[in-house]
């Protein structure tokens, strides 16, 4: 099992090097969002680390999804999908695969949000609060990864995916994008998670369902 | 077999909805705090009840439907979700009606209103999700996960009240919460309520089987 994913992510590693394009698209479209919100003049004298830390969490959550949509691209052609089932135990590790570069890509994407945030938008001691930050940030990614991995496989071959993702993804990720909004929030104010621990359990139990979900369907998801 | 049944529900249903409405605005008592609008409460619970068997039959069809591939359970699984998403918009519509008065507010991010509002964008997107598949088989494979992770949701919804402390109130299971005449109203709103959905599940399981007859996705 164990090196049946090693293989699947280090294939998954040559694809995501060679097909750097929709990785690209997704940061230039964060970077377009935060100009926009520069612009527009949201937060003149520079943004609050709360504002800041959820103007990150959106930007990612916009631009993550085009790179989502791209996830199974080098699947589509061929009968990759067809061969991969009938090969007994190789779904789950390449799902899982995709999952992993996935979920890279996000953390990555919030980085590099950080650093524009920053430059934009002269946050207020946003590194000494982003510490506190890291928790929501890295299980919102993760549920983030999840469904859009998911649900980006079982519309493949639709020719209106770019629109049906996200129109099935953000509905489904609610839980996580509000419990994680909330817990930057708090973290923001320099509040420890276990202060108000209801919206982090929420994203944590959201995260446990749709994996263990993803993974019981991923038979009918590559059909 | 199908029309005999849904004719036996409407004749059940159509004097038990009246004995609801006598019911609630002769027999049960105005609660001296809320006044009048607290009457509302008999038809929110009842829809939220409506709305749980909705989307239970809808999860329960779409499991079938991805084991056995009968478009049968496809429509069953179709009908529970369209029928508990009606049920659904009549609690978030009835909700803030009495909310308003009571609360002072339309809305509040309590844990249960958050968790009922996603439900309905979940089975809103499932919705959508149909129109944009049309007849293409995938879309009904698509259809059940998304239900499925719908379904999942919905236990959460019963949680959050219980483990994280909203403002929303639990007044079912609780012995002294209401006086007797509330509680026979309520428990004959639920029933004319329930009945009226399988009404409404078992007209719309047959308009979606027409349909499928019509569209040539069943011989």
């Amino acid at each position: 099992m164990f090196k049946k994913i090693f293989l699947f992510v280090r294939m998954e590693g040559h694809l995501f090097s060679s097909n750097g394009e929709a990785a690209l698209s997704s940061f230039f479209f964060v970077f377009l969002i935060l100009i926009l919100f520069s612009i527009g003049s949201f937060f003149k004298g520079g943004a609050t680390h709360q504002q800041a830390t959820i103007l990150i969490w959106l930007a990612v959550l916009f631009g993550a999804i085009l790179r989502m949509n791209r996830t199974f691209e080098s699947e589509k052609e061929g009968e990759v999908t067809d061969i991969l089932r009938m090969e007994k135990g190789a779904l789950i590790p390449f799902f899982l695969a995709k999952l992993f570069f996935n979920f890279l890509f996000i953390v990555i994407l919030e980085i590099v949000t950080l650093a524009f945030v920053i430059l934009f938008f002269n946050p207020t001691d946003l590194l000494r609060y982003v510490k506190l930050s890291f928790l929501p940030f890295f299980m919102g990614a993760f549920g983030l990864a999840v469904i859009g991995t998911t649900f980006s496989g079982m519309i493949i071959s639709h020719h209106r995916r770019d629109l049906i993702l996200p129109v099935i993804c953000y509905p489904l990720l609610m839980p996580v994008i509000a419990g994680v909004m909330m817990g930057l929030s708090y973290s923001a104010e320099g509040m420890a998670l276990t202060v108000n621990p209801f919206w982090i359990k929420l994203v944590g139990i959201a995260d446990l369902i749709y994996v263990v979900v993803s993974l019981l369907v991923i038979d009918f998801l590559m059909e | 077999m199908m029309k005999k049944i849904i004719n036996t529900l409407v004749y059940l249903s159509t004097p038990l909805l009246v004995l609801s409405l006598l019911l609630v605005f002769f027999y049960a008592p105005e609660e001296k705090n809320q006044g009048i609008v607290q009457k509302i409460f008999y038809f929110h619970v009842a829809s939220a009840f409506a709305m749980y068997a909705g989307f239970g039959l809808a999860g329960l069809f779409a499991l079938l439907y991805l084991w056995r591939r009968q478009i049968s359970d496809d429509c069953m699984s179709h009908a529970g979700a369209t029928v508990g998403l009606v049920f659904c918009t009549m609690v978030l519509v009835s909700g803030p009606i009495w909310a308003k008065p009571v609360w002072g507010t339309w809305w509040t991010w309590d844990p249960r209103l958050t968790t009922t509002l996603l439900i309905w964008l979940i089975f809103f997107s499932c919705f959508l999700l149909r129109r944009f598949f049309g007849q293409n088989p995938k879309g009904k494979i698509a259809a059940a996960i998304l239900t499925l992770f719908g379904l999942v949701d919905i236990p959460l919804i019963f949680l959050s009240v219980k483990l994280w402390r909203g403002i929303h109130p639990s007044v079912l299971g609780q012995e002294e919460s209401m006086p007797v005449e509330m509680r026979i109203t309520l428990i004959v709103s639920l029933i004319s309520i329930l009945v009226f959905f399988f009404v409404l599940y078992f007209l719309c399981y047959r308009f979606y089987q027409l349909k499928e007859e019509v569209e040539g996705g069943i011989s």
